[in-house]
């Protein structure tokens, strides 16, 4: 708070002051400024060729001769000798479309049933769900390993025999196995998200409609589902990044699986051996940014509002 | 604060613009066509685009069509109770024959008969006729639905031609034999089954007399078990034991009429039920299983509870609308929550409890070992260790905890002092707290980097991302508050929570870079650190001018704060004081001794020295916390940006008439105002960091002293194929998070 008044001060007093009272907004832009450095060095270094990034630092490109070239981002999207980004973009998709939609129609329907739907015990039922949105994941991931590779079964205690509750439908491995998972986990904070929203709704529209004869099936389609396309956008949002940046789910059910690794998986392994590569990560890493990139700065509105949405809760 | 959304629609932007947005879609696919066409592989990634898109289409598509049919279904029962109990009794008939039809247990045991071979040989030459037959009144049934639904009777004939030409490929299909062909091995039972119990549920639905319904329902569960009873007939033959057999039926009755009672429902359906589960329990769980045992036993043992069942759908009478409003409303609510709480349930409940159940066992998941696991983590026996205390005895010798005790008591002097003069035992402010604030975080420091392992890095990391996320996310949103550059600020600082934890982790890994001395620098803050040794032991030109602008500007800052002092004007005296210390050591060593990165080598000249930022423990950790702190900053600023606005001006304006301080109105005003909101952001960001993962794994792997439990219990669970002790890093995971879940709780109780 360096803007602060100095009362009764004249001439030199007054121009400290106006140095002071810009100092907030300096302040501001140098934090930004360091904030971008990173990426935005990145960003150069992706348009370098090999030699020039090993062997001298992205600065030098505004001073030297050295070339930019498009080379690297070539060789990431078409190549087939190393790893095909193209491929891991292609799965990247499959994981986070399937994950993103699903959760978000069952999310819808639970929402309205905490909020709207009256029975015994919905209050706590709803804390219940949503409380576990601070559980880590790790908690279930070996199970669910376990799950994808052999099914369920259960042994029943005292009769030695074992019932097969979910076969085992080959899911190790698979990108589908991958948005099941994110679709569980993306659900506690979905359902919260979306509950605060669809339980806000104005009462009387609901009491019209029921009066008119309307069930819950028809409300929800007809009624809360087109009122609810803001924070269902803010969703989508959130869950597309989170799903399509995500690592550790997907490393764990994946893993070596070369031709169903998502991008994140693929750039971290883009080095390859004894660092051949190293020049082209730089081109990898903006490719697998760029649609959540695209996303964030097209839809900016929606994610920030889903993310007060989300938090701001007294 | 919940009306921080308000239910609006989107605002509809210009049509030129939308119109332009749709353009570059349409650029947008084209360029990646020919993108993927252009590759050497562009016929395996097709392949794989259309698979996913079919593979995405069909779950989509499946799952929101259950659940329209199963609310339509609903919506049946209230014109047509008949045609409800008819789908009813038909989806329920073919879930069962499904899941008893894929259940790996009845399909593999027994030997083959020929009895049933013979059978199958039948069934197999006439499926296409059955399957038509079946199919044409499942789609009689399907299609007065939709007609009456859509009032128009037009549409049954063609729902019934469609249904049949799906039977006549569902039975050419099974005919072609195709080994282990999808058709073959899940629908047919389910087919069958479904239809059998729709016609018997199509029957109870229009029967009001007691004793003919009575009579329908032990038809239909003998019809029902003989089914049952064939389909299991090679894989499964109970040994019969009345012992076994009538005390799980007595105990299942008995337990259900119990049940029964609690939900003051007449108590002989609740009877029925729990005594046929308690002899299918009985008859099929406690016997010995014997391939060659008696036939006749089988199927009496199948059909009784079946019996049973048909009586207890068949007991009470015809439902009246009353009882049909009941069984709609409570329908409705589960169909609702049931999708949410059967996928959490399977991917969340069950298998955390699971986990805990594996963290109990050993590695392989085979021998009891009780909490020898967590004996491990807690006993320093992992490959890195949970806690390390063996350099406790370096933290005396260590620099900031010599420069944080002093600074601690030095405020809380400061504290006493200020407090006396106004009448209070201590008080908070500037001169007390920070340097109390900032002691506490050396000695913090002090001590993480003397007491090492897993468990001391992970709370070194929440305390340190938690706290320095929260604090400039702060110290940004006041900064940036009403200024003219407000968006464009925030937007860059808000960038990297779009950007993966891999990537961010590849642009940090950049920064950090470190090379051979002899070599250029090409990581920055290497480039800067060597770069700053060479100016600072240099004698050019530009050291010259670096020094003397550092001893101007720190000649400057002391006139302010004289001149401020002298006026007794004491605001900004501290902060500036603090600058002031700062720029008069880096000065001090700058024309001194020299900083940053050069020493001295062995022959006497200067030789670049860099810093290994991800090699050096222990401060590589901090360099990793870095990495988050630059992601989750934007998130604290967003949010506390927003609760800033939300203060009332009011109450600022008032402040502002009674002639308070911009720093008074912050600490006074918005900083109780936002409390809650901060609290908010720091349980946010301490889940995320608790479960820090992808960024150790990414650029150290838990190498160099940087292990976290997450990246520990990865290792171990999947790369040493520990079960149990990877699931028992999981579970202290878990309980670590646990104060934050009912904090959380509570919070939302208050709210509620």
């Amino acid at each position: 708070m360096a803007s602060t008044q100095f009362p009764g001060t004249r001439g030199v007093g007054k121009a400290i002051y106006r140095v002071l009272s810009g100092i907030p907004t300096g302040a501001l832009w140098f934090v930004v400024v360091i904030w971008s450095i990173p990426t935005f060095g990145l960003a150069v270094n992706s348009f370098r060729g090999r030699d020039d990034q090993r062997n001298s630092g992205w600065w030098t490109v505004f001073s030297d001769e050295g070339g930019t070239s498009l080379d690297n981002y070539e060789t990431v999207l078409t190549a087939s000798s190393t790893n095909s980004i193209l491929e891991s973009l292609a799965n990247s998709f499959a994981i986070a479309i399937p994950a993103t939609i699903i959760p978000i129609a069952i999310a819808a329907f639970a929402a309205y049933g905490f909020a709207w739907i009256d029975f015994k015990g919905r209050e706590w039922a709803f804390i219940a769900t949503v409380s576990l949105l601070a559980v880590p994941l790790q908690v279930a991931l070996i199970p669910l390993l376990q799950l994808y590779s052999g099914g369920a079964h259960l042994t029943l205690p005292l009769m030695d025999k074992t019932l097969t509750l979910i076969p085992d439908f080959g899911l190790a491995g698979t990108t589908t196995a991958v948005w099941l998972t994110h679709t569980g986990f993306g659900l506690p904070f979905a359902i919260f998200l979306l509950h605060n929203y669809i339980s806000g709704l104005p009462k009387d529209v609901f009491e019209s409609a029921r009066i008119d004869g309307a069930d819950h099936f028809t409300i929800f389609w007809r009624i809360v589902l087109p009122l609810s396309v803001p924070v269902l956008a803010a969703f989508a949002i959130f869950q597309f990044l989170w799903t399509w940046n995500d690592f550790l789910i997907a490393n764990t059910m994946i893993g070596a699986q070369r031709t169903e690794q998502p991008t994140t998986i693929a750039i971290a392994n883009l080095a390859g051996d004894y660092g051949r590569n190293e020049h082209l990560l730089a081109a990898g890493a903006f490719v697998q940014a760029f649609f959540p990139l695209v996303v964030f700065f097209s839809l900016q509105r929606y994610f920030v509002r889903g993310l007060l949405a989300g938090s701001v809760k007294g | 604060m919940t009306e921080a959304v308000s239910p609006e629609l989107p605002a509809a932007g210009p049509e030129v613009a939308s119109v332009l947005k749709k353009l570059a879609a349409v650029a947008f696919v084209v360029v990646l066509y020919v993108l993927i066409a252009r590759t050497e592989q562009s016929d395996v990634l097709f392949d794989k685009i259309v698979s996913t898109l079919i593979r995405v289409a069909i779950a989509v598509g499946a799952s929101s069509g259950v659940w329209i049919g199963i609310n339509l279904l609903f919506e049946q029962a209230a014109k047509n109770w008949q045609r409800f109990q008819t789908l009813a009794f038909g989806l329920v008939g073919g879930l069962f024959f499904f899941v008893l039809d894929g259940n790996r247990f009845l399909r593999t045991l027994g030997p083959r008969s020929s009895v049933i071979d013979a059978v199958e040989d039948v069934t197999n030459a006439s499926t296409p006729l059955t399957m038509v037959v079946v199919m044409a009144i499942v789609g009689l049934l399907v299609g007065r639905g939709i007609a009456q639904y859509k009032g128009s009777p037009a549409l049954v004939v063609p729902t019934v031609v469609i249904f049949a030409a799906l039977g006549l490929l569902l039975g050419l299909t099974r005919t072609e034999e195709v080994a282990g062909g999808f058709f073959t091995r899940i629908l047919w039972w389910p087919v069958i089954g479904g239809a059998i119990a729709a016609a018997f549920g199509f029957i109870l639905g229009g029967q009001s007399d007691r004793t003919a319904r009575r009579a329908t329902g032990v038809v239909g569960g003998i019809t029902l078990g003989l089914l049952t009873g064939f389909m299991v007939f090679r894989a499964y033959r109970p040994a019969f034991d009345i012992v076994d057999l009538v005390v799980p039926t007595l105990v299942g009755a008995a337990l259900f009429a119990g049940l029964g009672q609690l939900t003051q429902k007449s108590p002989m359906p609740s009877v029925l039920l729990g005594a046929a589960l308690g002899w299918a329990v009985g008859a099929f769980g406690f016997s010995e299983v014997d391939p060659r045992g008696s036939q006749l036993w089988q199927i009496i043992a199948i059909v009784i509870p079946f019996v049973l069942v048909g009586l207890w759908a068949s007991w009470r009478p015809l439902a009246g609308v009353v009882r049909r409003a009941e069984v709609i409303e409570n329908a409705r609510k589960w169909i609702f929550l049931g999708p949410a709480l059967t996928f959490i349930a399977a991917t969340l409940v069950i298998p955390a409890l699971r986990t805990f159940y594996l963290s109990l066992l050993d590695a392989d998941s085979e021998e009891w070992v009780g909490l020898s696991n967590y004996g491990q983590i807690f006993s320093n026996e992992l490959n890195e260790e949970s806690f390390d205390f063996a350099r406790i005895g370096s933290l005396p010798g260590s620099l900031l905890f010599q420069l944080g005790i002093p600074l601690m008591i030095l405020g809380g002097i400061f504290g006493v002092l200020v407090g006396r003069g106004r009448g209070n035992k201590f008080e908070t402010v500037g001169v007390s707290a920070t340097p109390i604030g900032i002691g506490f975080v050396f000695l913090a420091f002090a001590v993480f980097t003397t007491v090492r392992g897993t468990i001391i890095n992970n709370l070194w990391w929440v305390f340190t991302v938690t706290g320095v996320s929260t604090g400039l996310g702060l110290a940004i949103a006041v900064l940036a508050d009403r200024t003219r550059s407000e968006r464009v600020a925030k937007a860059f600082i808000f960038l990297p929570m779009a950007i993966s934890f891999v990537g961010a982790s590849i642009i940090w890994r950049a920064v950090y870079q470190a090379r051979n001395v002899t070599k250029e620098q090409t990581g920055v803050l290497n480039a800067l650190w060597v770069g700053l040794g060479k100016l600072s032991t240099g004698s050019g030109l530009p050291t010259l001018l670096v020094s003397i602008g550092l001893v101007l500007s720190l000649l400057t800052l002391l006139g302010f704060i004289v001149s401020s002092v002298a006026r007794k004007s004491l605001q900004g005296v501290a902060p500036a004081a603090t600058v002031a210390l700062l720029l008069a050591w880096f000065t001090y060593r700058f024309l001194g001794s020299g900083v940053g990165g050069q020493r001295i080598g062995p022959t006497g000249d200067l030789i670049a020295d860099p810093v290994l930022f991800v090699q050096e423990a222990p401060f590589n950790n901090f360099w990793l916390m870095v990495i988050l702190i630059w992601i989750q900053t934007g998130f604290a600023m967003v949010i506390l940006s927003a609760a800033i606005k939300a203060v009332p001006s009011e109450y600022l304006e008032a402040a502002r008439v009674d002639g308070a301080t911009d720093s008074q109105i912050f600490w006074r005003i918005i900083l109780p105002q936002i409390y809650p909101t901060i609290g908010v952001v720091v349980t946010t960001i301490i889940v995320v960091v608790m479960k820090v993962f992808d960024i150790v794994k990414v650029i150290t792997n838990g190498q160099f002293d940087t292990q976290v439990l997450a990246n520990q219990m990865f290792s171990e669970a999947f790369l040493f194929s520990d079960k149990g002790v990877g699931s028992a890093l999981a579970i202290v995971l878990f309980l670590s998070v646990l104060p934050v879940m009912f904090y959380n709780i509570r919070q939302m109780q208050k709210g509620a």
